[in-house]
């Protein structure tokens, strides 16, 4: 495959959730360069989860397509795109109290025939990728003495243990205090110098300029602007996408977004 | 600054070998309740009131023809029947739990309780309980109790499927307790209304083998089938958006479980009438001693239900002259156990 043939390619997607009138998604295009952070932002309702949700074959869409490494995805097994794309979803609930390990063993499902167990090579790989996000030293602890930062890291960690090679991430620091924020954002980081591809939407601009390269602006179901962050990150752009007067600063390296 | 050199690779391998310590400390665990359960089987084919109250000695039981007969026709099938009917509702509850993502379900949910109950009385007044028929009426109600549910819930417009699945269930076992209520106020009071109140309480004191070897085959595929499944339960137990995401087929995944949970249930139903708590007790207990993992929750769940079974019909059987219902025993033991369980300090459901 070539190094510059886009990862994931929605072309001209509409979409509607089972049973509702309206589309949620209409007639999107958009491309996500292989080996990049795209970052998705827009206002609430704009679309950008159930964007996600079509990245990973959660739903088909009604008209368009959805192309993943060159081929349709409608195309693929779950289990086939369960080994290239990983999600990690913006909250999860879960009653029982598995074990850090236990639960990021989970991640290994798309590597394993039905009634098959995880080996302890699965383990070696849930262990990594626990220790990728910091969490290892509580492997043994459960999930639910975790706080909020932390099991957000922890989601992290069950999707790395898909080994993927494109991530979604819906709102990963929604949760997260400053220190998980950097944190994560330098896991991210090192993710991506290995060539993981990242999709993630965002209501964070300052984690968004930190880390992407390609900024995708969505509203009502469809994509206003999408490039390269440097050509998109100022006022006017941000402005029209959020329907709201904002300004951008630059300070010390930092993009700041801040309101009029 | 100096580099420390990490010290991955020899890490990674001490934690791959703790991981393997603890499982081979998991499989000690189920070996010894393997073992407990066995012990129990053992004495109580010797407990019971012939010929007193009390342990049969063994050079009896050779001499006297007639407790032979008494434990081979009578004590055994009933022993097999509390063991398996323990191991069902307790795997049964578990598989639930874990398929509606919440702790605190039972086998009764989705109607299917309800629905048996409300087959066996039907078949009681319409043929005058003949123990078949009581059985496969019994089944054939519960997994329509199911069906209907299901059904259901596929037309209600409120709520995840999860959510959609427990409304309807609600709706389907009130409907059907409705039933069995007309049947009891329509019964005949002499003949048919014991039975069918010694059905609703539960007990195996009518099993025998014929019974049993009926009920077997259900709850026999249906355990292995959730036994295979164990490792999997975990990832039905996940948020669909999140299982589906991992390569699970989640509604046709969960309804397998579903219709394997509900067919040993039913199949419990279909010889002991209704028997309460087991379902929901014994996972909890069993969560407390394994945790979370399914892969060795389950197994500890199979043990102890069939542990629990035993003892209780023994105390069934032994407590007093007359039987005291095994559903009353489970549901005083399983309430109090229950409530042991959740005022203990860690919480850990």
């Amino acid at each position: 495959m070539k190094m510059d043939a886009p990862l994931l390619r929605f072309e001209n997607v509409a979409f509607r959730y089972p049973e509702t009138s309206q589309d949620v998604l209409q007639g999107l295009t958009l491309e996500v360069p292989q080996g990049q952070v795209t970052a998705i932002l827009g206002p609430n309702g704009a679309g950008k989860t159930t964007l996600l949700r079509l990245a990973y074959g959660r739903y088909l869409p009604r008209r368009g397509r959805v192309w993943l490494e060159g081929r349709l995805l409608a195309e693929y097994s779950r289990q086939e795109i369960g080994r290239i794309v990983a999600l990690v979803p913006q909250r999860e609930a879960n009653p029982f109290a598995y074990s850090l390990l236990e639960y990021v063993l989970l991640g290994r499902a798309p590597y394993l025939l039905p009634l098959q167990m995880p080996a302890a090579s699965d383990v070696t790989i849930a262990w990594e990728a626990l220790e990728r996000v910091g969490l290892h030293h509580l492997a043994r602890r459960s999930v639910q003495a975790l706080s909020g930062g932390e099991y957000q890291l922890l989601l992290v960690a069950r999707a790395l243990a898909q080994q993927p090679r494109l991530l979604l991430l819906d709102e990963p620091t929604s949760h997260l205090d400053l220190a998980n924020k950097k944190h994560l954002i330098e896991c991210l980081r090192s993710l991506l110098a290995e060539g993981v591809t990242i999709l993630m939407t965002s209501h964070e601009p300052e984690v968004v300029a930190a880390l992407a390269q390609q900024v995708v602006l969505m509203r009502d179901g469809q994509v206003l602007h999408s490039g390269p962050l440097e050509t998109l990150w100022n006022a006017e752009t941000l402005s029209a996408t959020y329907n709201v007067p904002l300004r951008v600063w630059e300070f010390d390296g930092h993009r700041l977004v801040t309101w009029e | 600054m100096s580099v420390v050199p990490r010290a991955h690779p020899l890490d990674l391998t001490a934690h791959v070998s703790t991981w393997l310590e603890s499982r081979v400390r998991a499989r000690q665990r189920l070996f010894w309740m393997g073992v407990l359960l066995v012990a129990v089987m053992g004495i109580s084919v010797f407990l019971g009131r012939y010929p007193q109250l009390g342990l049969m000695s063994p050079t009896q039981m050779l001499e006297d023809p007639l407790a032979q007969r008494l434990i081979l026709n009578l004590r055994l099938p009933r022993l097999l029947a509390a063991m398996l009917v323990g191991m069902s509702l307790a795997v049964a509850g578990l598989v639930l739990q874990m398929v509606f993502s919440n702790p605190l379900v039972e086998p009764g949910f989705l109607g299917v309780s309800q629905a048996a109950a409300f087959g066996a009385a039907l078949s009681i007044i319409l043929f005058g309980g003949m123990a078949w028929r009581v059985q496969v009426s019994a089944i054939l109600f519960g997994m329509g109790g199911l069906a209907l549910s299901y059904l259901l819930a596929r037309r209600v417009r409120y709520g995840g499927w999860v959510l959609r699945l427990l409304l309807s269930g609600i709706a389907v076992s009130a409907f059907f307790a409705a039933g069995v209520g007309l049947i009891k106020y329509l019964a005949d009071p002499l003949r048919q209304l014991p039975e069918i109140t010694f059905w609703l309480l539960g007990g195996l004191s009518s099993v025998t083998w014929k019974p049993l070897l009926s009920a077997l085959p259900l709850m026999m595929i249906g355990l292995l089938v959730l036994f295979l499944m164990r490792w999997r339960l975990n990832l039905l137990a996940l948020e669909d958006e999140v299982a589906f995401s991992l390569g699970v087929a989640v509604h046709r995944e969960r309804l397998l479980a579903l219709l394997a949970a509900v067919m040993v249930t039913a199949a419990s139903i279909s010889i002991g009438g209704l028997i309460g708590w087991v379902g929901l007790l014994v996972p909890q207990l069993a969560r407390r001693l394994s945790g979370a993992d399914a892969r060795y929750t389950l197994p500890t769940a199979l043990l102890l239900g069939g542990t629990f079974g035993v003892v209780c019909d023994d105390l069934a059987r032994i407590l007093s002259a007359g039987e005291i219902p095994l559903g009353v025993l489970t549901s005083i033991l399983g309430a109090v156990g229950f409530l042991i369980l959740m005022t203990r300090p860690t919480i850990k459901v």
